[in-house]
C-alpha cells in the first residue's frame, strides 16, 4: 500500500467515516464526557490508544489463529475478551511505569472496555480486509488510529458546542440530553459536507 | 398471587417507566444506527431481546457460582456467546437482516442495556424474575427502536415497512435517514418523554451514567464529571 | 499490595476458564448446526441474482475462468448445454462499503439486466436505491463500446452511454456503473469480444 492510500484511509476515517457522527459508535462517552474540553481530550486520547492497541492485537489473532482453524465464529467472544484483558493490562502497566500518563488517561480506561467504538473498529477493519486483500495490517492500524483521531475531533468540537449551550436559554423539556442531541445533530450535519472530499483529494 | 404480582411488575417496568432507551438512556448507539428503517429496527430489537432474556437467565442461575472478582469478564463471556448464537441463527435464516444490521449485530455485546441489566438485576435476583426483567427491557428497547424507525422511515424515505406512502415517497425529507436525523429524532423523543414524565411527576429521567454498569468506577474516579 | 492467597487466585481463574470453555463448546455446536445453512443462504442470494439477469430458458450455470480475481463469471447454459448468456458479478467500493453487482449479457452483447444484489453498506434511501429498477433499467441497452458513465460525468467520457445517477447518491451510482463496466471487460475476455 502506498503512502497516498494510507493517508486516504486516515483522512477518510476522520472525516467521512467519523465513528461518532457518521457511524454512531461510542455515543455514550460522546454524550457523557464531552462536557469539558480537558476530559474530552483525556477520554479520546485513551480511546485512540486502546483502539490502535486492540487492532494491533486482534488482527493477527483473527488472521493467523481463528481463520486457519475455521473458528471465525468465535470472533466476537475472543475480541471482547482480548480488549477487556488489554485494557486491564494497560492500566496496570501505566500505573506502575508511567504514572503521569496514567493520571491523564487512566481514569477513562475502565470505561473503554464496553465502548462499542473499540470493538467496532477491530471488526470493521477486518471487513475491509476481506473485501480488499490489499487492506492489510498496516492499513488496519492506520484506520484504527484515524478512527481514534476522528473520535477526538468530534469530542473536541462538541465540547466547544456544549460550552455555548450552558449560557443558552433552553425550553424546560429540552434541557439536558435532548438539546445535546439536537446540537449533535447539527454537528453531524457539518460532517455530511465531507462526502467525497477525500476521494477527490487523492485521486 | 402475592408471589406473582412483583414478577409482572418486573416485566412491565421496562416498557414504560424505566424504558431503557428513553428514560435510562442506554444502548444509544444501535438506537441511532439501525433505525433508518422499521424492519432493521425491529430486527435489532428482537435480536437484542433474545440475547437479553437468555443472558439474564443464565447469569442469574450462575450468580452464586461466579466469583465476585471476575464477574464482569464472566458476564461478558456469557453475553458474547449468546450474541454469536443469535448472529449465526440470523445469518442462516434471515440473511437480509444480517446484511442490514451489519457490524451492529455483533456489537450487541457491548450494548450497555445487556451488561447493565446483568450487573444491576440478574446478579441479584432469581432466574424467573431476571428473564421477565430481560423480556420487559427488551420489549421496551424494541418499542423505542420501532418508534424511532417509523418516524425516520416515514419522513425520510416516505415508506413504512417498505410500503410506499403516497405524496411522502415523492418528497422524502432525506435528512431524517442520514446521521443528523437520527440525533434529532432521538433528542425530540427524549424531550417528549421528559415532558410526559414531569407531568406525571414520575421518576425524573435518569442520566446515561447512573444506569451504566461502569458508573461506580467512573464517578469514583472522575468526581462529578459524569452528570449530564 | 497484599499477597493474594492461592485460593483467591485459583477459584476465579478456574471459574472463568470453565465459563469460557463451556461457551466455546456451545458456539461450536451452534456453528455445526448452522454453518451449512449459512453457506446455502449466501449461495442462494447469488443464484437468485443470477436468475434475475439471465434469460428464462437458462437451466444451469457454469463457472468460467477469468483473470480478474475480484469478479466472478458464470456461463448460463440452456437445456442442450449451449451458452446463451453470461452472468458476471463484480464488487466495487461504493460509499459505505463494497457493492456487488450482477450483470447479465447475452451472446450478442445485449445487456439483459443489471442487478445490484448487495448494497447493504450504502445509505438507506440514497445509495441503497441503486438496487431499484428505476436506476438499473438504465443499463438495458445494446453493447456499449465505450462502457457506461453517469450523466454527470458525460463530459469526461463523451463516448460512453450515460445512465442517470440516483439523486444524491453519485458515489454509489458511479460504483455501480464501474461494476457494469468491469463486467463488460470480462465479457470481452470470456466471449472473445463481439465485433466492435
Amino acid at each position: 500500500m502506498s503512502i497516498t492510500q494510507l493517508v486516504g484511509i486516515f483522512l477518510a476515517a476522520i472525516l467521512t467515516e467519523n465513528y461518532v457522527l457518521c457511524k454512531f459508535f461510542g455515543i455514550c462517552p460522546f454524550l457523557g464526557v464531552s462536557k469539558k474540553l480537558d476530559t474530552a481530550l483525556g477520554m479520546s486520547g485513551a480511546v485512540t490508544f486502546v483502539m490502535v492497541l486492540s487492532t494491533a492485537a486482534t488482527w493477527p489473532v483473527y488472521t493467523y489463529i481463528l481463520v486457519p482453524n475455521q473458528l471465525e465464529y468465535l470472533q466476537t467472544l475472543v475480541f471482547i475478551l482480548i480488549i477487556a484483558g488489554l485494557v486491564q493490562l494497560v492500566e496496570i502497566i501505566l500505573k506502575k511505569y508511567m504514572p503521569s500518563l496514567y493520571n491523564a488517561l487512566g481514569i477513562y480506561l475502565p470505561l473503554i472496555t464496553t465502548n462499542c467504538a473499540v470493538l467496532g473498529v477491530t471488526m470493521l477493519v477486518l471487513d475491509k480486509g476481506a473485501e480488499n486483500p490489499e487492506f492489510g495490517y498496516i492499513a488496519s492500524l492506520v484506520n484504527a488510529f484515524g478512527a481514534g483521531i476522528g473520535f477526538l475531533v468530534a469530542m473536541v468540537m462538541f465540547a466547544g458546542v456544549r460550552e455555548r449551550l450552558e449560557a443558552a436559554d433552553i425550553p424546560e423539556s429540552l434541557k439536558g440530553l435532548p438539546i445535546t442531541l439536537v446540537s449533535a445533530s447539527l454537528v453531524a450535519c457539518s460532517f455530511l459536507g465531507f462526502n467525497g472530499i477525500v476521494d477527490r483529494l487523492l485521486s | 398471587m402475592t408471589e406473582q404480582k412483583p414478577l409482572i411488575k418486573e416485566f412491565t417496568k421496562g416498557i414504560i417507566k424505566e424504558n431503557p432507551v428513553l428514560c435510562l438512556v442506554l444502548g444509544t448507539c444501535p438506537t441511532l444506527a439501525v433505525t433508518t428503517g422499521v424492519s432493521s429496527a425491529l430486527g435489532m430489537g428482537i435480536a437484542a431481546t433474545a440475547v437479553l432474556v437468555c443472558s439474564n437467565s443464565v447469569i442469574s442461575l450462575l450468580r452464586k457460582l461466579i466469583p465476585q472478582k471476575v464477574r464482569i469478564p464472566a458476564y461478558i463471556t456469557v453475553i458474547a456467546s449468546f450474541v454469536t448464537i443469535v448472529q449465526m441463527i440470523i445469518k442462516a435464516y434471515a440473511p437480509a437482516l444480517n446484511d442490514a444490521l451489519g457490524v451492529y449485530l455483533p456489537l450487541i455485546v457491548v450494548n450497555c442495556i445487556i451488561l447493565g441489566r446483568a450487573e444491576m438485576f440478574a446478579s441479584k435476583h432469581g432466574a424467573a424474575a431476571s428473564a421477565l426483567d430481560g423480556l420487559g427491557m427488551g420489549i421496551g428497547f424494541t418499542a423505542a427502536l420501532f418508534i424511532m424507525g417509523s418516524i425516520r422511515e416515514i419522513l425520510g424515505a416516505g415508506s413504512w415497512l417498505g410500503l410506499k406512502i403516497p405524496f411522502l415517497c415523492e418528497n422524502p425529507i432525506l435528512i431524517f435517514i442520514l446521521p443528523p436525523g437520527g440525533f434529532f429524532v432521538f433528542g425530540m423523543l427524549m424531550a417528549l418523554a421528559n415532558k410526559l414524565n414531569s407531568k406525571n411527576t414520575a421518576a425524573k429521567t435518569n442520566t446515561a451514567c447512573s444506569a451504566c454498569p461502569m458508573n461506580d468506577k467512573c464517578s469514583r474516579q472522575t468526581g462529578k464529571e459524569c452528570r449530564n | 499490595m497484599p499477597k493474594l492467597s492461592f485460593k483467591e487466585i485459583a477459584i476465579p481463574t478456574i471459574a472463568l476458564t470453565l465459563i469460557c470453555g463451556i461457551s466455546s463448546a456451545l458456539l461450536a455446536c451452534t456453528n455445526e448446526i448452522t454453518h451449512l445453512r449459512i453457506a446455502a443462504a449466501e449461495e442462494e442470494t447469488k443464484q437468485n441474482s443470477m436468475r434475475c439477469v439471465t434469460p428464462e430458458n437458462t437451466v444451469t450455470f457454469e463457472k468460467a475462468e477469468i483473470t480478474d480475481n475480484t469478479a466472478e463469471c458464470y456461463k448460463a447454459l440452456d437445456k442442450d448445454g449451449n451458452i446463451i448468456a453470461y452472468a458476471i458479478s463484480a464488487s466495487v467500493k461504493g460509499y459505505g462499503g463494497t457493492i456487488k453487482v450482477m450483470t447479465g449479457i447475452d451472446n450478442d452483447g445485449n445487456l439483459i439486466a443489471v442487478n445490484v444484489y448487495d448494497n447493504s453498506s450504502e445509505t438507506p434511501g440514497l445509495g441503497a436505491k441503486t438496487s431499484e429498477s428505476e436506476f438499473t433499467d438504465g443499463f438495458k441497452t445494446q453493447y456499449p463500446k465505450n462502457g457506461f458513465a453517469v450523466s454527470k460525468d458525460a463530459e469526461k467520457y463523451p463516448s460512453a452511454v450515460t445512465v442517470d445517477a440516483v439523486t444524491g447518491a453519485t458515489i454509489s451510482s458511479r460504483a455501480a456503473v464501474s461494476a457494469v463496466n468491469i463486467a463488460l471487460d470480462i465479457f470481452d475476455e470470456v466471449s472473445g469480444g463481439i465485433k466492435k
